[in-house]
C-alpha cells in the first residue's frame, strides 16, 4: 500500500510541470503561434528537456505537444535523439510520430534515417510508410521499399 | 503616366462598368453571369483598373437584400484591396483610410494582403445597413510598394443574399478530406464530433450549421498556409458549390504543425479560389497521441468554430504583439477594450475567438464558446449565413 502511494505520488510529480516549462506551455498554448521557435526556447534555461517534457506530457491544448515537439525537430533534433526514436516505436505516441515524418527531409539524412527505420518497424508504421514514399529525399523513400511490411 | 501610390494620393473613383446584367429569383438585376443558389445571387465577370489605378464595382440590391459579398482576384503579383463603399446616396460607408491606420480590425478588405479580396458588407449592426439601389465598392490594384497598378485585370464575383433578418441562418459547410485521410476513422469519427461542437456552439446564437462530407485524394495532406494559398485549394473548393464554406482537413498546414487551422481571409469567399478554405491540421489538433480525447475533441470543435468564424468576418477581440500585450482589437463595442493580458483573460477568456485558451491549471483549459451579441451579428450578417 506504502509502495503504490509512493508511486502515484510520483507520477503525479512526473506530471507536474516545472517554472520554465510553465512559461513554454503558456507562449505554445495560443491558438495562432507567432513566435518562432529560436524566440520561444529563450524563455527556458533547458530548453530540450522542457520541450521534450511538453511534448510528451502536455496533453490540453492539444497543439502544445505538437509545436513543442516541432520546436524539437526544428533545434534539437541530435540531442533528443533518443526521444524522437521512442516517438516512433511508442504505441501512444501517434501524433509525433507522424509529424516526425513530415519533418525528415528537413534533416540531415544520417538523422533523419534511424527515425524513419524505426517509425517503419514502429506500431505506427501502417501510417508512416504512404507519408514516407511522399519524402523527397530519394535515400528516405529508399527505406520504404526495403522496410518489411506488416 | 506616373503611377500613383496608394498611401499619397485621394482617392479617384473608377470607370463604370459596362459588362451584361442578370437579375436572378428575388434579386436586383446585376452584371456579369449570374445565378441563384437559396435566394443567394452570384455574378461573375471581368474588368480592369482604370487610369487612377481602380475600379468601381456596382452591386443593385433590392429593399429585401440583406448582404453583400464582393471577391476579386487580380493577377499574381497584384494586391487588391478596398479604397471605399458608397451607397445608394453616394455617402461614404468605409473608407480605407479610417481602418488603415487604426487599431481596430473592421475587415481584412482594406488590407492589401495578396491578389485576391474580399470585403462582406454589411459588417456590424453598427453599420451602415443595405438599402435599395446600387451600392458601388471601389476596389485598388497596388504593386508591393505600394503603387496603382493601370489597366490591371480583374475577376470579379458579386454576391448578394435576400435574407434580411440577422436572427437566424444557415451555413452551408463542405468538409474535404485529403489524401485517403476519409478511410481513416480516428480522424473522421473526431471531426464528426468536433462538428457536433461547433453546431452546439453556434446554435446558442441562432446560426444553424448544414455539414456535407467529401474527400479529395489527389490533394496532399500537407496542406499549404491559407495566406499563400494553392491550385489545389482552388480545385477542391472548385467542386463545392457559390453558396458553401470549404473546410480542408490534412496532416499539417503551410508546413508548419504550429498551424492547427488557418482562414483563408477575414472574411473568405463562397466561390472557388487559391484562398477559399480554413485549412485544418488534425494531426495538431489530436496532440502528441495522435488520437482523439473528449477534451481534444471539444476543442477542436471550438477551433472550427473559431476558425469558420475568422472566415466569416471575426477578427480576435484582441490581438497581442511578443510581449504578450494588447496591441489590437476588433471593431465590435460588445467585446472589451482590455490592454493588460489578465484582464483579456477574464473577460474573454470564454470568448470563442479569444486567441489564447485559458488553462488555469495544466492541462486544464476553459471551454470558448461563447459570442458576444456584436460577434454574432457579425456571423449573420456574412451572406454564407441564408
Amino acid at each position: 500500500m506504502v509502495f503504490v502511494l509512493a508511486l502515484a505520488a510520483t507520477t503525479a510529480q512526473a506530471a507536474e510541470p516545472s517554472e520554465s516549462q510553465l512559461a513554454l506551455y503558456k507562449v505554445l498554448s495560443g491558438r495562432h503561434q507567432e513566435q518562432s521557435c529560436t524566440h520561444i526556447v529563450e524563455l527556458s534555461p533547458t530548453p530540450t528537456t522542457d520541450l521534450v517534457w511538453l511534448a510528451e506530457n502536455a496533453e490540453q491544448p492539444a497543439w502544445v505537444a505538437i509545436r513543442a515537439a516541432e520546436c524539437v525537430l526544428e533545434l534539437y533534433p541530435e540531442p533528443a535523439a533518443p526521444h524522437i526514436t521512442r516517438w516512433m516505436q511508442s504505441d501512444d505516441t501517434l501524433g509525433l510520430a507522424l509529424l516526425t515524418v513530415s519533418r525528415l527531409d528537413g534533416l540531415p539524412i544520417a538523422q533523419a534515417r534511424p527515425f524513419l527505420e524505426a517509425g517503419l518497424a514502429g506500431p505506427h508504421a501502417d501510417r508512416v510508410r504512404p507519408r514516407a514514399e511522399k519524402l523527397e529525399q530519394p535515400e528516405l523513400r529508399a527505406l520504404v521499399d526495403i522496410a518489411p511490411r506488416p | 503616366m506616373l503611377q500613383s501610390r496608394r498611401f499619397a494620393v485621394p482617392l479617384i473613383l473608377g470607370v463604370a462598368l459596362t459588362a451584361g446584367c442578370e437579375e436572378t429569383g428575388k434579386n436586383a438585376r446585376n452584371s456579369g453571369t449570374c445565378s441563384d443558389i437559396n435566394g443567394l445571387q452570384t455574378c461573375r465577370y471581368t474588368s480592369k483598373t482604370n487610369s487612377s489605378g481602380t475600379m468601381a464595382v456596382d452591386i443593385n440590391v433590392n429593399s429585401s437584400a440583406g448582404a453583400f459579398l464582393l471577391s476579386t482576384v487580380g493577377d499574381d503579383g497584384t494586391y487588391l484591396s478596398v479604397e471605399e463603399v458608397t451607397d445608394p446616396d453616394g455617402v461614404t460607408v468605409l473608407h480605407w483610410e479610417d481602418w488603415y491606420y487604426g487599431s481596430n480590425n473592421l475587415t481584412a478588405g482594406i488590407l492589401p494582403i495578396f491578389n485576391e479580396m474580399q470585403l462582406n458588407w454589411p459588417v456590424r449592426a453598427d453599420d451602415t445597413q443595405l438599402s435599395a439601389g446600387t451600392w458601388s465598392i471601389s476596389v485598388a490594384a497596388i504593386d508591393r510598394d505600394g503603387y496603382y497598378q493601370l489597366n490591371s485585370v480583374i475577376d470579379v464575383i458579386t454576391q448578394v443574399k435576400q435574407d434580411g433578418t440577422f436572427s437566424d441562418g444557415i451555413v452551408n459547410a463542405r468538409i474535404v478530406y485529403v489524401d485517403g485521410l476519409d478511410t481513416d476513422t480516428n480522424v473522421t469519427q473526431a471531426t464528426e464530433d468536433a462538428v457536433e461542437i461547433w453546431r452546439d456552439i453556434w446554435a446558442a446564437y441562432g446560426l444553424g450549421l448544414s455539414v456535407d462530407y467529401d474527400t479529395n485524394i489527389y490533394v496532399s495532406a500537407d496542406l499549404p498556409a491559407m495566406t499563400e494559398g494553392s491550385a489545389d485549394i482552388d480545385a477542391i473548393s472548385e467542386d463545392g458549390t457559390d453558396a458553401d464554406i470549404t473546410v480542408v482537413i490534412g496532416d499539417t498546414v503551410g508546413g508548419a504543425a504550429n498551424i492547427y487551422g488557418e482562414s483563408g481571409g477575414i472574411p473568405g469567399t463562397l466561390v472557388d479560389g487559391e484562398h477559399s478554405a480554413v485549412a485544418i491540421s488534425w494531426i495538431t489538433n489530436a496532440g502528441g497521441d495522435g488520437t482523439f480525447s473528449s477534451d481534444d475533441i471539444q476543442v477542436y470543435g471550438e477551433t472550427l468554430a473559431h476558425e469558420v468564424g475568422h472566415y466569416m468576418g471575426l477578427f480576435h477581440p484582441v490581438d497581442y504583439d511578443n510581449s504578450y500585450d494588447p496591441y489590437a482589437w476588433d471593431a465590435l463595442n460588445d467585446t472589451d477594450e482590455c490592454t493588460r493580458q489578465s484582464d483579456c483573460d477574464d473577460a474573454l477568456g470564454e470568448n470563442n475567438m479569444y486567441p489564447f485558451p485559458v488553462c488555469p491549471d495544466f492541462n486544464s483549459c476553459l471551454p470558448q464558446q461563447t459570442l458576444s451579441a456584436g460577434q454574432s451579428g457579425v456571423l449573420h450578417r456574412h451572406v454564407g449565413a441564408l
